[in-house]
């Protein structure tokens, strides 16, 4: 099969059916109203419609662990402008999960709205709801609260020594035992681990330590609500997940769905964090109790020290192979820090296992086992990877480690075991997000070629072990491999309306949630894709609970693959119809049954699309395969609408798959290391991806770009520094350092496009999987350079240099 | 929160002066004003504004190059007097430190008066053999060094001046930091007079203590009548890390820190002798 | 107490309170596109120009911009007639979300005014400031040398309206 290289992408020439708007970079939907900066973010929103709305700031706690003994507010009620104090004594007391996720949700309900026991620094004690920021911030300080303190418990390996503190005391349904500090547990086992690993003829095991880092988006969370003329309470929510907000609001706060309208408007930035809920109930509640518009805008610092991070996780990995480098055993143990509060708990851990062994399938015996436990740290969440990032962590640099000690190049050793086209593995069935899994089998992937086009790209076989030095640097290259999914199987649904205006264009509403990662855009390709025109013809409105239908939100990779797949199929249904419409006009038969069946995603080359023998869409026209006459979609429109058989043309379809194809990445690195300093520098990075078809391949070199930034802010200078009682020590821009654009290194994307049959017209995923590079390929190119390993993330320098002079890290 | 009641455009030094001494620990003068939106303080009441009071230029005189004390560091760094000053290294790091939104609004009187925290101009100003010129009534001037373990309360900086017989010897800084615009974890800064061959003097100024940056006389000493050659340096180096202060915080450890006053002495080897260590 | 400043080319008078810094002061008084973030000057997202030059707008004291002249992402260019930069910007893929673009745009505009022809590393450094979380500034670094390119062609010399 021949190759066709065009800018960054390589296309599989005739491997695939053409296409005309998908596989364009058409400008994203948003572009000009956001280069303008159009009022259209949430404190945007709230600024200019409800000017005169309340502002709400929340009192956190000051301590890791204690009893609230006492609190008074009647200093901050007396305060002028004060309109509203919340402790947990007025408020709701229902336990639930922040986590915005599917149902029966799988985190523990371990979380209120207000706390009497608070369980980290961070922890939410009060809020405050007053006419302008400065007095709610003053009234937060005149709140007196008496905490009795209790002895906290600051890392996961204290967590489950026996005799901890218990995190969670009260119950905490949902949690696996909560009485000895484990939020999450699993043990998926197949074969005998042990014995095999035993018996292999060569054995490595390795333990990896990841960090606490945060998403930073640039908008930080930020919500505000209202009650409308009609008596409904409206929340506008920097929200990545708009009808779990709705149902989590619902319950909490005891509001029927049908009053409760959760609207997304634009989202400055999410990445995971936004996957929760985290004030939607507060300024709900304002409202209620105070009958004004509420906001909620978290500080720099709240977004660092109250919202969601990354679960730091302790990952053993042990690989056991023959000594040609054939995969026998795999055994990953995790130690997942979730914080104060299960949020994701069990899912993140899940992906830890179930997003990277499937990637070497060629081992018999595999066991994924591991905890989830509670401490009195920041609360972690969603983050872009999930979980996976943490698991390639230990599972590339324990492969690299492996063949070192093979004397095999670790590409070849990756090529020999990795899954391919047709080929299946155990722990897709065994391990799903939070409970068994969806047998899976590879249909499309262009690992080889990924693999071989980025080794070329970074020079691999020049520069491999040559450490080449230039005085007190020193050179080495590496490289890490991975997969994800494609949104959840048989979990996230996602549907979509389409309905045809007189003129011939179309208006489109999807649940699907753009958050600022051009789903609108690439969706209204998908749509012009099947509708013969172009994308401009389609008119979208996402996110809006009550104006569009369900949709499961923006997470786990999901968005092109599951709301793709809805977005196809009514526009399937809708062009269908209009086949129908137009048979009239030309006075040819056409099979009631054939416009009335199920819209298919699938693809399948031996079964068309049984209408299109019949019609085809074409410029916005109608075509007869038949008669070859023709007539416009505008006077079809006409036509149904006002003259003849007068009806609505339009249809609302869901798409769930059983499906969850992965996208595949090689990447590879090359560092220069100061031996000095112990600084690493990027001389270049690539990125090579199979992410299906580029459906707008300028947005998928964004999506792969963006990943890496914050994959190498990862690996090399955002972290956590704690205080001695668990108080972050860094929560802001200044003293956390995310990469500037001065920091990122030379980087070249290679997209690789395979055809995903089970994907609407041909997409997987690409938003999470170039998150999970950066640690491992750095880590195996501090080791091409210097043969030292380093078990743990950052590589600051300083780790790094301690490293250097024999310390192990 | 403090409240500012006034904010008063100065419309000279003189004024200004008057002005702050009415209001005493009330008033406070603003450069760029940005510590004084970061950090607030209580007791002030007044803002005196210096903008208009002539202060931003650079010039060459007889006896050095003055700048103004309002002169922001992107103005710094397009200064052709300082490109050409000392191998233009204060030029060139004023373009460079901090980010390109404050780079318009930090004023080298701004950084020396209030011990900000993108401070490596200050440190970098100390090797250079600044001067700075104080308007309390009457001009006078001291060395930058002086000031610094002394700050003459109420004095208005009226200006810096870099002294012509600094021109010719080789600038130089080195700052080590996490991310580009990320504050040092380590600051390095020197002035060495060479003939070509052989060190006649030498201004070495670390900061290797968070806020605190020191001119080390005597390990600049040990530079003076040597060679410029690798044994030089490399007893330099060995010697410094227990000679220059340094402490710890989230941004490195106090180990760590001594590591870098070695590095940052090989760095200075490579600048001087052209050689890579 | 009252300020004049001229923003967007506009002449327009506010009364400030002597401690406020801009970034309050316009999102008040409805200039929207300026949008915050960190409010310590660590960002960049509310970048505008004063007198032509980018300015933390949320470390700038409204008083000390008395008299003088800003511009927001706005005053450079509207959806109906985006600027070159902003064009740029679209069709280079170069937004995500979206919202540290205003911050970004004025820096490059501040540069290109200055110069039509600079290098990666002056675009870089002249947009420091702008963190962007979203798309690892590649994008938006061809979306100013692009911007430069056309404004060379152009020959005017001056990052004008489209």
């Amino acid at each position: 099969m021949s190759i066709e290289k065009k800018g960054f992408r390589h296309l599989r020439e005739g491997s695939y059916p053409l296409t005309r708007v998908v596989g364009t970079s058409v400008s994203k939907v948003d572009g000009y109203a956001l280069v303008t900066g159009a009022p259209m973010y949430a404190d945007d929103i709230a600024a200019r419609d409800f000017p005169q709305r309340l502002h709400g700031k929340i009192l956190t706690s000051p301590i890791a662990h204690g009893i609230i003994t006492a609190i008074d507010t009647s200093a901050a009620e007396a305060l002028p402008g004060v309109h509203l104090v919340l402790t947990w004594k007025n408020t709701p007391r229902t336990f639930f999960t922040t986590a915005g996720q599917g149902w029966p949700e799988p985190s523990p309900y371990d979380n209120q709205m207000f706390t009497e026991r608070v369980r980290f620094v961070g922890d939410r004690v009060a809020a405050v709801f007053a006419d302008s920021s400065e007095v709610a911030d003053e009234a937060v300080k005149l709140i007196k609260v008496t905490f009795k303190e209790e002895p906290a418990v600051l890392s996961a390996e204290d967590a489950i020594r026996a005799g901890a503190p218990v995190v969670h005391p009260e119950s905490s349904k949902g949690a696996y035992d909560a009485a000895h500090n484990i939020a999450a547990h699993v043990d998926v086992n197949i074969g005998d681990v042990d014995k095999a690993l035993a018996e292999s003829e060569v054995s490595v095991s390795e333990t990896f330590e990841t960090h606490y880092v945060q998403h930073t988006p640039m908008e930080t969370h930020t919500a505000f609500a209202y009650m409308d003329d009609m008596g409904k309470l409206v929340i506008v929510s920097s929200t990545q997940v708009p009808w779990h907000s709705r149902r989590i609001v619902s319950r909490v706060l005891g509001i029927p769905m049908s009053r409760l309208r959760v609207i997304k408007p634009r989202i400055g930035g999410g990445y995971g964090c936004k996957q929760e809920i985290l004030i939607d109930d507060l300024v709900a509640y304002g409202v209620i109790k105070t009958g004004l518009p509420c906001e909620v805008e978290l500080t720099r610092r709240e977004e660092f020290v109250s919202s969601r991070t990354r679960h730091p996780m302790k990952v053993d990995m042990s690989i056991g192979s023959d000594a040609q480098g054939n995969f026998k055993a795999l055994k990953m143990h995790v130690l997942s820090n979730t914080g104060a509060y299960g949020s994701h708990s069990l899912t993140v851990m899940s992906n830890t296992g179930s997003k990277t062994l499937p990637l070497y399938n060629k081992a018999r015996d595999v066991r994924f086992f591991g905890d989830a436990v509670y401490t009195n740290l920041p609360v972690a969440g969603a983050y872009r990877g999930y979980g996976a990032t943490q698991g390639y962590a230990a599972l590339e640099t324990t492969i690299d480690d492996l063949a070192a000690k093979l004397n095999m190049d670790p590409i070849e050793l990756r090529k020999k075991n990795m899954i391919r086209v047709g080929e299946g593995s155990p722990i897709f069935e065994a391990l799903g997000e939070g409970r068994e899994g969806v047998a899976q089998t590879i249909k499309s992937s262009s690992l080889p070629e990924l693999l071989d086009l980025g080794a070329e790209a970074i020079g691999w076989k020049e520069k491999r072990g040559k450490r080449v030095r230039v005085g007190h640097k020193v050179r080495g290259v590496g490289m890490s491999m991975h997969m994800q999914g494609s949104g959840i199987p048989l979990i996230d649904m996602a549907s979509a309306s389409i309905k045809l205006n007189e003129d011939g264009t179309y208006f489109l509403t999807m649940g699907a949630t753009d958050i600022g990662t051009g789903s609108d855009t690439i969706l209204s390709q998908m749509a012009a894709e099947v509708l013969g025109v172009t994308a401009d013809k389609i008119s979208a409105l996402s996110s809006d609970t009550d104006l569009t239908p369900f949709d499961v939100g923006a997470y786990a990779s999901s968005t092109t693959f599951v709301s793709g797949g809805a977005v196809i199929k009514a526009a399937k249904a809708v062009r269908n119809q209009i086949f129908a419409v137009a048979a009239e006009i030309f006075g040819e038969e056409l099979d009631a049954s054939l416009v009335s069946a199920e819209p298919k995603v699938e693809h399948d080359d031996s079964e068309r699309d049984p209408i299109l023998s019949f019609y085809y869409m074409e410029d916005g026209n109608v075509v007869s395969v038949r008669s070859g006459k023709k007539v416009s979609v505008s006077e079809v429109a006409y036509r149904a609408f006002y003259e003849v058989n007068q009806h609505q043309i339009a249809a609302t379809q869901s798409f769930v798959s059983p499906h969850s194809p992965p996208p595949f990445a090689a990447h590879f690195v090359e560092i220069e290391l100061d031996e000095l300093t112990g600084k690493i520098k990027i001389l270049k990075y690539v990125a090579a991806v199979d992410c299906g078809v580029s459906v707008n391949p300028d947005l998928v070199r964004g999506q792969i770009l963006g990943a890496l930034a914050n994959g190498i802010g990862f690996a090399l200078t955002e972290e956590y520094h704690f205080g001695s009682h668990g108080n972050m020590t860094n929560s802001s821009l200044f003293d956390y350092k995310i990469l500037s654009r001065r920091d990122m290194p030379p980087t070249e994307v290679i997209v690789v496009d395979s055809y995903e049959p089970t994907g609407p017209l041909g997409v997987k995923s690409v938003a999470e999987i170039n998150i999970n590079g950066p640690v491992p390929a750095i880590g195996n190119a501090i080791f091409d350079a210097t043969g030292i390993r380093l078990h743990k993330s950052p590589y600051t320098p300083e780790k790094v240099l301690a490293a250097l002079h024999g310390k192990s890290i | 929160m403090g409240r500012i009641h006034e904010y008063y455009h100065a419309t000279c030094l003189e004024d200004a002066f008057a002005k702050a001494r009415e209001l005493g620990s009330a008033a406070a003068y603003v450069g760029g004003g940005i510590e004084l939106v970061l950090r607030r303080n209580a007791e002030v009441t007044t803002l005196i504004d210096l903008s208009q009071c002539g202060l931003d230029y650079v010039k060459a005189t007889p006896t050095g190059i003055e700048i103004g004390s309002q002169t922001t560091l992107t103005n710094l760094s397009r200064s052709s007097d300082l490109q050409q000053f000392a191998g233009g290294s204060l030029a060139y790091w004023a373009g460079r430190i901090a980010h390109n939104n404050v780079r318009d609004m930090i004023t080298i009187g701004g950084v020396i008066g209030r011990n900000q925290p993108w401070n490596d101009v200050v440190p970098h100003l100390v090797a250079l053999g600044a001067q700075v010129l104080l308007y309390d009534g009457a001009e006078r001037s001291m060395l930058l060094a002086d000031y610094i373990e002394a700050k003459q309360a109420g004095a208005i900086i009226k200006s810096v001046l870099l002294p012509s017989e600094n021109a010719g010897a080789s600038g130089f800084m080195w700052r080590f930091t996490r991310t580009e615009q990320d504050i040092s974890t380590l600051h390095f800064s020197s002035l060495i007079h060479t003939d070509g061959e052989t060190v006649s003097s030498a201004n070495l100024v670390f900061a290797g203590r968070p806020g605190h940056a020191a001119l080390y006389p005597q390990l600049s000493q040990e530079l003076v009548g040597k060679a410029l050659s690798h044994t030089t340096f490399a007893k330099l180096a060995e010697r410094a890390p227990a000679v220059v202060e340094v402490g710890s915080d989230l941004r490195a450890t106090e180990e760590y820190r001594r590591e870098l006053v070695h590095a940052a002495i090989v760095y200075l080897e490579e600048h001087m002798t052209g050689v890579t260590q | 107490m009252t300020i004049k400043i001229v923003i967007n080319s506009v002449q327009r008078t506010f009364d400030v309170q002597p401690d406020e810094v801009l970034l309050d002061v316009l999102r008040r008084e409805g200039y929207l596109e300026v949008k915050g973030s960190c409010h310590a000057g660590d960002c960049g997202a509310c970048t505008i120009l004063l007198d032509g030059r980018p300015v933390a707008s949320c470390l700038t004291l409204a008083a000390k911009a008395d008299g003088h002249s800003l511009t927001t992402v706005r005053g450079i260019g509207d959806q109906a007639h985006p600027n070159v930069i902003q064009d740029a910007f679209v069709k280079n893929g170069a937004v995500q979300c979206g919202y540290c673009i205003p911050g970004a745009i004025v820096s490059a505009k501040a540069l290109l005014d200055e110069n039509i022809n600079p290098t990666e590393d002056e675009i870089r450094l002249a947009m420091d400031s702008n963190y962007c979380r979203c798309t690892g500034y590649e994008q938006q670094l061809e979306a100013v040398l692009s911007a430069a390119e056309q404004l060379r062609e152009d020959g005017t010399g001056k990052v004008s309206k489209k």
